[in-house]
């Protein structure tokens, strides 16, 4: 669905994406994490076609997005801080957007009116962060985008909001095949809800993969054995990481849960877990020592 | 899929009108006030009195219509694409379905509509206005036409302006000046050229290019000509022509600029260093500029080049970098003035320039003055000379000129601009301007104003046949009455008179009349006059106005004089800046020793010599006490007419 091929961008000389590459696919949610000044918002306003890249392509079905109206209509961005017009409503966005989206749905604004319990006809800049940034949901869910890019959407909403929100993505997700690209500095804000992850970092995109596929990659393993541990262990099993707290050891092992208890259990261990593992150690193990630079960013 | 949006997409009109509706209703209402409303209060039934016609309608509150037709339009302009200046707003604008040039013809064009429709209404009502009022005797209703056809074609000059620059910068402030130094530009920095080549180049003859119709190369000094004149068909095809250009290059610009460019001064990088040096070398000649007309030294103009340069230069980095701490950006500067540099000495260095005076044998023509007219067809204008010897007169004074340029503008007495304009042989032309002092170069000025040549190319009353004249009439500026001739005859006989009088009047380079003159003023039409001074050594015309019995009110006569006070005190030209002009005369009368002319013969020989060079401290001081109503007057003698009487009567003591 959208591609991005050896994309770079630089600002004032300052160089802010460097030949990155990214594949989103119809219908998933992908996450984008990186840290503050990482190239984020730059990555999603070249797939809003805000920006223009300095080399390479940012496709969408194949075509590319900049100054192109027939894509730009099936895409809908809302930014880290939502803007709108000075003194409008609602409900004037609303017809504004309306005039210009031909995908607009008034029956679904009507509908999400009750979703979203502030008025449409006081005028936005009245509302509170929260607020402004559920109107901007609620107009953006409204046009029936094929792809939504949110940038650091998760920003000022309370818990009841955040469950509202992400439920309604999840919900036109699931319904209609919605693309949705979350960015944010905070995987742990998102993990519930991508499938997919990119991480960026200084420029450039790290590491990109499918969540299901990494939690079912990599385990952590409690061990412990009479005597000394078995020297051969490592050989046999993919060993990320090791660590010996008294007699019991704990490791991170890639690899499928039931090669590695074979393997396991021929060492006739005393202990032996498979505990379940987070997210972030995934991710810290899984990209050695560019993981503990950015480890603060996953956290 | 064809894309949704049309020119004529409501929700966007209502979007613009929201954010710019606002200023057309504010320029409706100051127009209307101006005009239509002032038509109705100066042509209703009360006021009749003020009855009367316009020359165009920009007479009604032209100052008020002028502020508004500089002002609107940009700030129309500003508040138009603000949205290219905010990148918030930028985003949004740049992240919905619609073309670059969508956004820009549907913003550009709906701003225009904003723009005229305030100037239509007041048309329509001005012409509504001035049928109930029947006002067809005062105003055209064409007037109202073309009113409104001249204001909307300033409005959308200055507004194209305007709409160029926001695509040029990030910033709105920015964007309001530049749009005015855009405006401005042209005849700004043609001025500052040529002065700065006039103060660089010795013998540069800038007030004669300045005076050439400068004031058209902005619309705003052009628009200022606008109460007394009306755009020609070739000024109206060049401001559509240039609307056009300037309509579909900042659409292009507009597609090559980058979103980003919010906030930033300018928005192009390479149109950054442009800006950088444009500002600071305008800056230099500004200041050079400056203080050549404070100080009139060649070491104050380095100093006026330098700190305009630099001011200049960390002004554009200050806005560049939106910070006032740029002081360390020093190589720019040094690159600045080393080039600089190499520029004046490049410039300096045009001696041939400087030196040239034609060949005699090259030189088909020349016109020597020390006015400069617009147009050198008009019929007071001085014309060329032709003949050999007087070319060669003025070649030599040019050539001297040019031999004294370190000591002509020392210490001057007088200064007097010249101007030499050749025409050569080869059908070039060329103008050379200096400033000198008039008394360094008596034996050369005299053999060019003697000439007869020169008499009838430059002096007026050459320029005026006979029997063009329909009047003459003579002030002596003492006595009330004046002498007027209105008959042929008599006109004739004066004119003829006084051209040869004039013919045989030889040169002085005394600035300050010596004796009392009257003046005589021609008329020629119903409103030309020309004023020629009637001198007592006219021999020719006062024995033709003594055979008519008409000297004695054509001139001042020894018999108007009751007395004269001589004093051998100067006056220092101090206590003319200080004191009442009747201080000093109290002061002379009351002096002891003071010599009283009473003696008819002596009363005339005092007149003819008298002069009023009250500021060059002459040795002797007179009080003129006239019989007509005790008028009195401060008189003075110099040290070369003052009669031997006088002399002798101080030296005795």
């Amino acid at each position: 669905m959208i591609q991005m091929i050896g994309i770079n961008k630089t600002f004032d000389k300052q160089p802010a994406l460097k030949d990155v590459h990214l594949a989103i696919g119809r219908g998933s949610i992908y996450g984008l994490i990186g840290s503050n000044g990482a190239g984020k918002t730059t990555i999603i306003k070249l797939l809003a076609g805000i920006y223009k890249q300095d080399s390479g392509e940012v496709l969408c079905e194949g075509n590319p997005v900049y100054e192109t109206p027939m894509l730009k209509e099936k895409i809908f961005y809302i930014p880290d801080h939502p803007y709108f017009f000075a003194h409008y409503t609602v409900k004037h966005m609303a017809q504004f957007y309306k005039s210009i989206y031909p995908s607009w749905n008034e029956s679904r604004f009507q509908r999400l009116a009750e979703v979203f319990d502030f008025s449409m006809n006081k005028k936005i800049h009245t509302f509170s962060k929260g607020v402004q940034r559920q109107a901007a949901f609620w107009l953006a869910l409204s046009t029936m985008p094929e792809v939504l890019i949110l940038d650091e959407p998760m920003d000022g909403l309370d818990p009841v909001a955040r469950k509202k929100v992400k439920n309604l993505l999840i919900h036109d997700v699931a319904d209609r095949d919605m693309t949705v690209l979350i960015s944010s500095h905070n995987l742990r804000e998102i993990e519930d809800l991508c499938d997919h992850i990119g991480i960026l970092h200084q420029g450039m995109l790290l590491f990109e993969k499918e969540l299901d596929d990494l939690k079912s990659d990599v385990h952590k393993v409690q061990l412990a054995y009479k005597g000394d541990p078995p020297k051969d262990l490592g050989d046999s099993l993919k060993m990320l990481h090791c660590e010996k707290r008294g007699s019991v050891m704990l490791c991170i092992i890639k690899g499928k849960e039931e090669e590695i208890e074979k393997v396991v259990r021929l060492t006739e261990p005393v202990i032996f877990d498979i505990l379940p593992l987070t997210l972030e150690e995934i991710f810290i193990y899984e990209m050695g020592d560019i993981g503990y630079a950015v480890k603060n960013v996953i956290v | 899929m064809q894309s949704k949006m049309s020119l004529f997409n409501r929700e966007m009109i209502l979007q613009v009108g929201r954010s710019v509706g606002w200023i057309s209703i504010i320029y409706f209402l100051v127009l209307f006030f101006a005009v239509p409303l002032r038509m109705m209060m100066d042509y209703s039934g009360e006021n009749f009195r003020t009855f009367m016609t316009v020359r165009n309608m920009f007479q009604f509150e032209f100052e008020i219509q002028f502020i508004m037709l500089i002002t609107v339009p940009v700030v129309l302009s500003v508040f138009l694409y603000r949205f290219l200046h905010v990148r918030q707003a930028a985003d949004l604008m740049h992240s919905l379905p619609l073309k670059r040039e969508q956004i820009y013809h549907f913003y550009t064009l709906t701003g225009i509509v904003y723009l005229i429709v305030p100037v239509l209404l007041n048309a329509l009502i001005a012409f509504i206005v001035h049928s109930i009022y029947d006002l067809s005797l005062f105003i055209n209703l064409s007037d109202i036409w073309k009113w409104a056809g001249t204001v909307i074609l300033y409005n959308l000059v200055f507004y194209i302006a305007g709409v160029f620059l926001a695509m040029l910068t990030g910033i709105s402030v920015v964007h309001g000046v530049l749009t005015y130094i855009l405006l401005l530009f042209p005849a700004g920095f043609t001025l500052l050229a040529l002065y700065n080549l006039g103060m660089m180049l010795y013998g540069f003859p800038n007030d004669y290019y300045q005076i050439r119709n400068l004031e058209y190369l902005s619309p705003i000094s052009h628009l200022t000509l606008m109460e007394s004149k009306s755009l020609t068909i070739q000024e109206i095809a060049l401001y559509i022509l240039l609307l056009i250009i300037f309509y579909f290059f900042s659409l292009f610009i507009y597609k090559k600029r980058k979103v980003e460019a919010a906030s930033e001064a300018i928005a192009f990088r390479s149109l950054k260093s442009i800006f950088k040096y444009g500002v600071a070398f305008c800056m230099m000649l500004l200041g050079g500029m400056y203080f050549d007309a404070m100080q009139n030294k060649f070491a104050w103009l380095l100093f006026g080049y330098a700190a305009g340069g630099i001011i200049g230069y960390y002004t554009a980095e200050m806005i560049l970098q939106k910070s006032w701490r740029v002081f360390g950006r020093i190589r720019g500067l040094a690159y600045f003035a080393i080039s600089m540099v190499l520029v004046i000495l490049v410039i300096q260095s045009f001696a041939p320039y400087e030196k040239r005076v034609p060949a005699l044998n090259d030189i088909k023509s020349v016109t020597y003055t020390n006015t400069i007219y617009v147009d050198p067809d008009e019929r007071l204008a001085p014309k060329p000379l032709f003949n050999k010897e007087n070319i060669k007169a003025v070649r030599k004074l040019h050539a001297d000129i040019i031999r004294n340029e370190k000591t002509n503008e020392q210490d001057m007495k007088s200064g007097e601009n010249v101007l030499f304009i050749y025409e050569l042989e080869n059908g070039r032309k060329m103008v050379r301007q200096y400033s000198i002092d008039r008394f360094d170069y008596e034996t050369q000025l005299k053999a060019i104003y003697e000439s007869q040549e020169y008499k009838h190319s430059s002096q007026a009353i050459f320029k005026i046949k006979n029997d063009e004249v329909r009047s003459l009439r003579i002030t002596n500026y003492n006595k009330e009455s004046f002498l007027t001739f209105s008959d042929k005859e008599k006109i004739d006989q004066v004119m003829t008179l006084l051209k040869k009088d004039i013919e045989q009047e030889s040169f002085t380079v005394e600035y300050y009349p010596i004796g009392n003159r009257s003046n005589i003023e021609i008329m020629v039409g119903p409103v030309d006059s020309y004023h020629v001074d009637l001198k007592h050594d006219y021999q020719n015309i006062i024995t033709w106005l003594r055979d008519q019995n008409m000297l004695d009110q054509a001139m001042v006569m020894p018999e108007d004089l009751e007395y004269i006070l001589v004093t051998d005190e100067r006056i220092k030209p101090d206590e003319f800046k200080e004191y009442p002009e009747e201080e000093i005369m109290n002061k002379i009368l009351n002096d002891q020793d003071n010599l009283k002319i009473e003696d008819g013969a002596q009363i005339k020989i005092a007149m003819e010599k008298a002069g009023y060079g009250w500021f060059n401290e002459t040795p002797y001081t007179a009080i003129f006490v006239y019989k007509n109503n005790s008028q009195r007057e401060i008189r003075t003698f110099t040290e070369k007419d003052v009669p031997v009487f006088i002399k002798e009567h101080f030296e005795k003591r």
